[in-house]
């Protein structure tokens, strides 16, 4: 073990971590349970526990920590992913990445940290009437956790599937920036996606979630909350379940924990579909809609020079250059990144079979991957998709993809390629089931021309899962308050990606931790 | 019987790929139920006989000439079966009805093109059978092709003896599990 485990410490010195899956001991009833340990259930935790709250944190994913991160690809899907990494919309068309274990997508996330950008806090404040989305009023919560996660913009040199953005922009005369990341003391491994196994990243697992242990709070992981105990407008309880060996499905003991206030952690889908099992009053229909994913389209380019995505910050360089919604709004805004380059996601992503797959596996270490994500939800018919239950009670999403969003991902394929050539590519090939690579800017427009733009054929993916529970002042058109509380229910708060009212525009974790750090901050206000 | 299946493929589009498999079972109900084979094989959580013979029969050709491959093949069965075991009853209720429908007698042909036993298949079989899926007008088979693909490729790739052939020198040392 390279570096010391600072989780199983603080369990030896007598934290109060449980696992759902064996036998529990007798709990009291607690303050506030909050359910899911990510981005939003672990700053509200840290927030709750230091004002004296006596808290419960309840988490579906198992626990996993430093020592046990290896860097191995399937062992992180497997273990650490919603679905097992498998986990797609309902017509499979995209995929979705999400972390389902304790620290929530933050403990395999890849530490991009932006700040919301002013231009989605004005539509969250002009036309959802959230009184405190501008820059003014957020700038010092943003600080505060720019500090807590030490944020800072990406001070080594990027690796070189990330300098292809800078050379390529810098050619072409376009924006780029540096990202930056939310790391303590980085090793530059490259791994963030299976878990910092040097517990450099300040992911959840090792902030928020120590400090709230310290202070007394219950973490019970390996345990589904399956439904709300709600009567009339209080939420009484959640009626939680242990979960399998393989975290398919809860099928262990059953328990109702008592609360007096309940928050809703567990992230875009996972909380629109348990307030959805619970039943919980939706008097105007809204409920899981306007669930958003920042679309992925990807271009793939072959270099003479080593790549070597593998190693390295995953991310360290982007471009906003597109990242504004055009005033004739044919198309959507999109932010360029690249993806970190392991063998198992990359010959997934490289499609195809047989010898052209492994052609192009043959050239991992020359190959770059650039993505596009699409800002979605700021076009009146692009309102994202549908959060649904299955007839076994677990989620799915619908998302239905609209002219302007193929256009999209036609124009930022095109200037995806057009970078990666600028930055001396020899081949570029758009990730397309018919599409193979082209050797030249000119070859590349006429592939374009004649590629179809349907589902299952352009591949598409996402990490970012937003919304589904937006907040408003408006109660018919939203599922909470701009302050977090259910419209409905007295006692029940969402303080996740998903009450966002469109997607971000940029990687969303900051924007979950800074809007929840001031609504946990008000709450324990309340409470205290 | 033929009427029955061309139903089948026209009320793809409207019922998926468990609505397809309903239908057909009106139609040949008394053969589907005989099928003993629904449990997965002896060393297996998810993978039934059914589904590691048609793997078995498609791997290579959808894994290519990569040199490691012909010993492992044992090794990327293990990972598909272990990435399905931890995914979701969604997702490997959908992979069933996928490796069903592709293996089973009545819809095989009509739906792969490919009307042999998959033992006996040869390269070309599995060549055509793929760019039908791939495409298909109907979004369930291209969702099949996208599917089987990608699960191969992310079980062989995510396997150390792949790794030497594609320059991917694999994680630190210090950090390997020793397991």
């Amino acid at each position: 073990m390279p570096v010391p485990d600072i989780f199983r410490q603080g369990m030896r010195r007598g934290w109060q971590v449980y696992d759902g899956s064996q036998p529990l001991p007798a709990l009291p009833r607690f303050d506030v349970i909050i359910i899911g340990s990510g981005a939003g259930g672990g700053t509200a935790a840290e927030i709750l526990a230091l004002a004296g709250l006596r808290i419960a944190i309840i988490e579906e994913g198992s626990l996993k920590t430093s020592s046990d991160f290896h860097n191995d690809e399937i062992k992180a899907y497997t273990e650490m992913y919603q679905e097992g990494a498998l986990r797609t919309t309902k017509d499979g068309s995209i995929s979705i990445l999400q972390g389902r274990t304790v620290g929530g997508t933050t403990t395999v996330n890849w530490t991009s940290s932006f700040r919301t950008p002013a231009s989605t806090l004005a539509v969250w404040e002009n036309d959802f009437g959230i009184d405190y989305a501008n820059t003014q009023a957020m700038t010092p919560w943003f600080e505060q956790i720019e500090q807590r996660l030490n944020v800072q913009r990406w001070g080594m040199a990027p690796n070189a599937n990330n300098d292809v953005i800078r050379l390529g922009c810098e050619q072409l005369g376009w924006g780029w920036d540096i990202i930056p990341r939310n790391v303590t003391g980085c090793w530059n491994l490259g791994y963030c996606g299976t878990g910092c196994p040097v517990n450099a990243k300040q992911s959840m697992l090792v902030t928020t979630l120590p400090t709230a242990l310290e202070n007394h709070a219950v973490l019970i992981h390996s345990m589904r909350a399956e439904k709300l105990e709600i009567r009339g407008d209080k939420v009484e309880g959640v009626h939680v379940r242990g979960m399998n060996a393989s975290l398919t499905l809860s099928d262990g003991a059953r328990s109702l924990l008592l609360a007096d206030h309940v928050i809703c952690a567990g992230g875009s889908i996972n909380t629109p579909a348990l307030l959805l099992r619970s039943r919980a009053p939706d008097p105007y229909q809204l409920l899981g809609s306007r669930t958003f994913l920042h679309p992925v389209c990807m271009t793939a380019a072959q270099f003479e020079r080593a790549i070597d995505g593998f190693y390295g910050a995953p991310q360290s360089v982007y471009s906003d250059h597109f990242n504004e919604t055009p005033a004739n709004q044919e198309r959507l805004g999109y932010k360029l990144e690249v993806p970190p380059m392991q063998p198992s996601v990359v010959a997934a992503l490289l499609g195809s079979w047989g010898n052209e797959n492994w052609l192009r596996m043959q050239q991992l270490g020359q190959t770059n991957i650039m993505l596009a994500l699409m800002r979605d939800g700021f076009l009146p018919d692009c309102a994202g998709g549908q959060v649904e239950l299955r007839s076994n009670g677990d989620a799915t999403l619908d998302y239905p993809f609209h002219l302007a969003m193929w256009r999209t991902v036609r124009e930022a394929l095109w200037h995806m390629g057009q970078i990666q050539f600028a930055a001396g590519a020899t081949k570029v090939m758009p990730l397309h089931t018919s599409a193979d690579y082209v050797s030249s800017p000119q070859a590349l427009a006429k592939l374009l021309d004649q590629l179809a733009y349907e589902p299952l054929r352009v591949r598409l993916s996402s990490a970012h899962v937003m919304g589904g529970c937006r907040m408003g002042s408006d109660p018919k058109n939203s599922v909470t308050r701009p302050d977090g509380r259910h419209q409905q229910l007295q006692n029940c708060w969402v303080f996740d990606g998903s009450i966002f009212p469109t997607s971000v525009g940029a990687n969303p974790q900051l924007s979950i931790y800074a809007f929840v750090a001031k609504l946990a901050t008000d709450l324990s206000r309340q409470l205290a | 019987m033929s009427h029955n299946l061309a139903i089948t493929r026209r009320r793809f589009l409207q019922f998926g790929i468990g609505g397809a498999i309903l239908l057909t079972t009106a139609g040949t109900g008394a053969r589907w139920f005989q099928r003993s084979r629904r449990q997965a094989l002896s060393g297996y959580q998810q993978l039934r006989t059914q589904d590691i013979a048609f793997l078995t029969a498609v791997l290579p050709s959808i894994i290519g000439n990569h040199p490691q491959f012909t010993g492992h093949l044992n090794t990327t069965l293990a990972q598909i079966d272990r990435l399905l075991h931890h995914s979701s009853p969604t997702k490997q209720t959908e992979l069933r009805d996928l490796f069903d429908l592709i293996t089973f007698k009545a819809t095989q042909g009509p739906v792969t093109g490919y009307w042999g036993d998959w033992t006996t298949a040869t390269p070309a079989d599995i060549q055509q059978f793929l760019l039908r899926w791939r495409d298909s007008r109907v979004a369930l088979l291209r969702f099949g092709y996208q599917g089987l693909c990608q699960l191969c490729h992310m079980a062989w790739y995510g396997s150390e003896p792949a790794w030497a052939a594609i320059g991917y020198p694999g994680p630190p040392p210090l950090f390997r599990s020793h397991t």
